[in-house]
Parts: structure tokens; C-alpha cells; sequence
């Protein structure tokens, strides 16, 4: 089975339990709803987990709570409330960067270009984390799509225009083939409507699908989290846009 | 080795007695003004400081503010009544007067007051777009720079919306380091026109000296307010600083300004003995932000310009870091430090605030010991 280079599957873990107090699953939080502008990129879902980790120490300081207290379901309370967390693109962002920096010896700022006016282009030079979103990422100038057969870690599922949030993004972590089976292990950072207040965030997923099959009509299933494989895959059916890709810096 | 003459060790027994005078009379009228400041309850509320929250500073909440009241009189009383000179004390007692009301009304408004509005620039823009009424829209547009300029000020502010805001203080500064820059360059004579260099002689800037002091009584002013965050450290730190300028002043010949000096590190003395852990009251905006001014105002006077980053060391340092952590906030969306100002930084690192404060004292003292020694050349 192919795998990401450990380091991005370390940046993975820790998003997973993120390193504050008895660590927890790092929320999912989008910048869309609370409009923050010129804040710290941890407060705008787009922080690394140790950028997360340590506002979430500080706030709980100013908020005079004590992180050492909570157990892993009162932690992630606290950084939902707090508005902490990360967003798909974000999540991405800091994996690919890890990827990226092992595999090529790249920090990702660099591979990713900004296809939008100058204005943007000069304010990515600042703060490549906060405006490499979905659509950058998906974009034709810094990445291309591949068969679902040539798929190898390092690897995303776009996925645009879709009904819950209107894009998301998937990092491809193992890749496992046999014969003619196929299964894709992911990450992601998400927030469905089931998930309630406090459920959503970073978790991981398979799809299982065969090489002659399309990948949305394959087996989609989300760890820890029963029959949102379902709902994921009849997100990805219905979004306008799903997509294979490959960071065309990764395409040797 | 070269003796000093019987007049020259009478002027500095001179200015030494004038600053036992400051510190015996600070500790007179200490007890009344901690008195008062318990009794109106002039407190540090714990609602309004979030750095409250760290471990073992839990304890500061309910301490009294304003204590800075203590150095801000004596050294303002004892001017008046012996040391009154009309070219060289009142423009700085003036300007230390002013900034000391500043910082009064933001104590006073942080402990009292609630949540003062804060428009943001956002919010300007937006009433631009959609307010009904044209004119209001119009002045909204017309008056866009001043809104620009609060947004930055604010930026810099630490507690947006309590207390006086971060806009207000600045322009109030502003005054004050206008007031010095109008004594020093119309008033003092021809010599404070020229920034002497230290190993070097005299530069000659012109007209531009004046907003160059505008700027250093500003960022002197609040480099020492922001420093006045952990129990002992802005006093300890100011305590070689004032005993620099008197040495400093002395030398040169500046007798009126050596005394006031004198009498500053007498009562900061006085206040430090107080103000180390546990603190009996805090320094408040009151003192710190006078003693910012009376120090950038009494080290411009004796024209030890190029001096002051080495006197006024730890206060610039601890001013720089609370720039770089706006810019790293605004521009990286990254924290530079842990929190800003830079001894909260090494406070969640896990120092312990005796170590922190030890630490400032001795880094601030070796580069006083520079200072000097540079402002003897």
C-alpha cells in the first residue's frame, strides 16, 4: 500500500488529536460565516495544528478556563465555541506543504499560484495559507486531473459547486490496489448538517470502487462516523464539479 | 586621579538630598493614596484584562490602580514649591502633567466605565454603501481618513472599546510631544537644534527635528506603559533610567534637570518598594505614561537623543515586540510571540514572573551602563 510521506501523515495525526491538553479531533471552522479580516490565520480555519493548539491555550487563558480539566469532548466544545478549527482547504493547504516540502523539497507557497487579479496575487505572497482555497488548489495552472486508476497519495478529490458547502477538498493519504480493486483512503476537514454543533472536523474515509467503476459509485465510507459515507458520496454525485487531480508539481 | 572640586561635590550632595526629599516624601503621602484608591475601590478588574488569566497572575485582580500617583505628585510638588525654572522644568512637568491626565481618564474610564463604542473601519465602509441618508453617507466619505487613522491607532490598542481609546491617546500624545518639540526648538536655543552624536559631533536636521521628537515622546510614552504589566518591572526598570538622566544631566551642567531627575528616582524608589510582588498598587496609565514623556522630554533636553534606545532599553524592546506581533498578526496571520508585550511572551513560556522581572532589570541596567558611558562621548 502507497502512503503519504510520514511527515504529512504526522500533520494528519496531530490534526486528528490536536496537541493541547488531552488532545481532540480539531474542529471544522470556516472563515465564511464570521468574516474575520487581517486576523491571526489559526482564528480564520486556516491554521497548522500547532497554530491551533497554542490560541486555543491562550484564549482558554484569557477566558480563565483550565485545558488541563477537559476531557477530549469538552476540549473540541471549547474550540468550536472559541471558533477554532480548520476548513477543508486550510487542512489541504498544511498537508500538501508536508507533502510537498518531503517530496520535491518545495514548501507549497511555492508550487501554488494564485490565478485571480494582482491584488490577490500580492496579498498570497503574505498569506499563501489563508488564499490557497479550494478552486486555487483545483485550478487547471496548478494542478491536473488523473484517472482514477493512476491515483497515488498526495493526490485530491475536488469536489465544486457542491450542495452543503459550496466546494471541498479531499487529501488522498494511502492508496491500497489489488487486482481490480481499488481503495482510496482520505482525509478531510467537514462539517455536515447531521454533525450537529459540535461533531463536525478533521476525520478520515475510504472509497472502494473498482477500476472500471466511477469513484462516486463506489463504496464511500467515513471512519468513526456510520452512514456519513453515504452522504458524502451523494454530495460528491450531485456537486458540478468532482475531480482526480494531482498538483502538477507532483506530476513527474 | 582627578579630585572634584568642594563646589562640585556640594551640587551633586545638592541633587542627591533633593532626591532623599522625593523619596521620603513619596513615602509620606503613600499610605493616604493607597487609601483612597482602596476606598473609591480604583481596581484592576478582572472582566477588563485577559492576561488575568495566567497562571499566578490570578491573584492581581482587585489590586489598586493609579498607584503611579504617588511619583506623578512628588515629583510635581516638589518642582513647584523648590526646583521651578522657567526654561527647564515646566515644559517637562507640563507635558508629564498632560500625559498623566490622559492615563487618569483611561484608569478611571477602564475601572468605572463600560464598554465604550468602536466603530470599525468595516463598519464605516459598510454605512458608505448602505446608510439611507445621503449627507450621512457624504460625511462618512469626507471623514474616511480620520476613520482609517482610529482603525490603525486601535490596532495597537490592547482593550478596543474600554478605557480612553488607542486614537484618543495618541492624539493627546501628540500635544505633548508637539509642546516639547515647540520648547526645544523655539525656546531652549541654537545648541538643542542640532542631535548630538555620540563619538561623532552634531547633526543638523533642520526643521525635521521637530516631528522626530513628536514621534520619540509618543513611542517613549508608551513603551513604558507597555511596559507596566507584571508587578515591580516598569518601577525597577525606570529607577536606573532616572538615575542615568541625574548622572547624565549633572555632568552637563543641567542642575534644574538633574534635581527633577533626582527627585523622580527618589519616588520611584519609594513606589518599586510597594509596587514588587505581591503589589500593594499598580502604576496605572497615570504614572506610566507620564513617566514615558518626563523621560523622553528630559533626555531630549540634555540632547542625549542617540542615547535613549540604550537608557530606555527594555521599555523599547518591549514597545518593538507588541509592533512585530501587530504585524505579524496583520500581514502573516501568525503570531511572532506567544502574546505581546514581550514579558507575557516569556510568562507563557513558563518563567516565573520574579524571573521575568529579574531578567528585564539586570538586561535594562547593563544597557543603561552603555547608555551612559555612549552619552559621556
Amino acid at each position: 500500500m502507497e502512503t503519504l510521506s510520514p511527515q504529512a501523515l504526522a500533520v494528519i495525526e496531530k490534526y486528528l488529536r490536536l496537541p493541547l491538553g488531552c488532545g481532540c479531533q480539531t474542529p471544522y471552522f470556516n472563515n465564511r460565516r464570521k468574516r474575520v479580516r487581517g486576523g491571526l490565520r489559526a482564528l480564520v480555519g486556516k491554521g497548522t495544528p500547532e497554530e491551533i493548539a497554542e490560541e486555543g491555550g491562550i484564549l482558554a487563558v484569557k477566558d480563565r478556563v483550565s485545558i488541563k480539566n477537559m476531557n477530549d469532548e469538552t476540549l473540541k466544545k471549547f474550540l468550536v465555541d472559541e471558533n477554532l478549527g480548520i476548513d477543508c482547504s486550510g487542512f489541504a493547504y498544511h498537508i500538501l506543504d508536508a507533502e510537498a516540502q518531503t517530496r520535491i523539497n518545495k514548501k507549497l507557497r511555492a508550487i501554488i499560484k494564485p490565478y485571480k487579479g494582482l491584488e490577490r496575487k500580492i496579498i498570497y505572497l503574505f498569506r499563501p495559507a489563508e488564499n490557497s482555497d479550494v478552486t486555487t488548489i483545483s485550478h487547471e495552472k496548478n494542478s491536473a486531473e488523473i484517472k482514477a486508476s493512476d491515483a497515488k497519495p498526495g493526490d485530491f478529490i475536488s469536489i465544486l459547486e457542491s450542495e452543503i458547502s459550496r466546494n471541498h477538498i479531499m487529501i488522498i493519504e494511502k492508496v491500497a490496489k489489488e487486482n481490480e480493486n481499488i481503495i482510496l483512503y482520505y482525509a478531510h476537514s467537514i462539517a455536515l448538517p447531521e454533525e450537529g454543533v459540535y461533531g463536525h472536523g478533521v476525520r478520515r474515509g475510504k472509497i472502494s470502487f473498482n477500476k472500471n467503476q466511477n469513484i462516486v459509485d463506489g463504496i464511500w465510507e467515513e471512519m468513526t462516523k456510520e452512514n456519513l459515507g453515504k452522504t458524502m458520496q451523494s454530495i460528491s454525485k450531485r456537486a458540478k464539479v468532482f475531480s482526480l487531480r494531482r498538483l502538477r508539481a507532483f506530476c513527474i | 586621579m582627578t579630585s572634584f572640586s568642594p563646589a562640585q561635590v556640594s551640587a551633586v550632595s545638592h541633587i542627591i538630598g533633593f532626591g532623599l526629599v522625593g523619596l521620603v516624601f513619596s513615602l509620606i503621602i503613600t499610605i493616604p493614596i493607597y487609601k483612597l484608591l482602596s476606598h473609591f475601590k480604583i481596581w484592576r478588574k478582572d472582566v477588563y484584562d485577559p492576561t488575568l488569566g495566567i497562571e499566578g497572575r490570578k491573584g492581581k485582580a482587585s489590586t489598586p490602580i493609579m498607584g503611579g500617583l504617588i511619583v506623578v505628585l512628588t515629583i510635581t510638588i516638589i518642582t513647584y514649591f523648590f526646583n521651578w525654572d522657567r526654561q527647564f522644568t515646566w515644559v517637562p512637568i507640563g507635558a508629564m502633567l498632560i500625559s498623566s491626565v490622559l492615563g487618569a481618564f483611561d484608569d478611571l474610564l477602564s475601572v468605572m466605565a463600560k464598554k465604550r463604542r468602536a466603530r470599525s473601519l468595516r463598519q464605516t465602509i459598510t454605512l458608505i454603501k448602505v446608510h439611507k441618508n445621503i449627507f450621512v453617507r457624504f460625511w462618512y466619505v469626507i471623514t474616511l481618513p480620520w476613520s482609517v487613522f482610529k482603525e490603525i491607532g486601535n490596532a495597537f490598542g490592547s482593550k478596543r472599546g474600554i478605557g480612553v481609546h488607542a486614537y484618543e491617546k495618541l492624539l493627546l500624545q501628540f500635544i505633548a510631544g508637539g509642546v516639547t518639540a515647540w520648547w526645544i526648538y523655539f525656546k531652549l536655543g541654537e545648541t538643542w537644534k542640532e542631535i548630538h552624536i555620540p563619538f561623532d559631533g552634531f547633526l543638523n536636521i533642520g526643521i525635521w527635528i521637530i516631528p522626530v521628537i513628536i514621534l520619540i515622546v509618543i513611542f517613549t510614552a508608551n513603551a513604558v506603559n507597555i511596559s507596566d504589566g507584571m508587578d515591580g518591572l516598569a518601577g525597577g526598570m525606570l529607577i536606573p533610567t532616572f538615575s542615568a538622566l541625574t548622572f547624565l544631566s549633572a555632568i552637563f551642567g543641567y542642575q534644574e534637570l538633574a534635581i527633577l531627575n533626582a527627585v523622580t528616582t527618589g519616588a520611584l524608589v519609594t513606589y518599586t518598594f510597594f509596587n514588587v510582588k505581591p503589589a500593594k498598587f499598580q502604576m496605572g496609565d497615570v504614572g506610566s505614561l507620564a513617566l514615558g514623556t518626563l523621560l523622553a522630554i528630559n533626555a531630549l533636553a540634555i540632547n542625549i537623543m542617540m542615547v535613549l534606545p540604550f537608557i530606555a532599553f527594555m521599555f523599547y524592546v518591549e514597545a518593538v515586540s507588541v509592533i512585530i506581533q501587530v504585524i505579524g498578526r496583520l500581514f502573516f496571520g501568525r503570531r511572532i510571540f506567544k502574546m505581546a508585550p514581550l514579558h507575557h511572551h516569556f510568562e507563557l513560556l513558563g518563567w516565573s514572573e520574579e524571573k521575568t522581572i529579574m531578567r528585564f532589570w539586570v538586561i535594562h541596567l547593563a544597557m543603561v551602563l552603555i547608555g551612559v558611558w555612549i552619552g559621556l562621548h
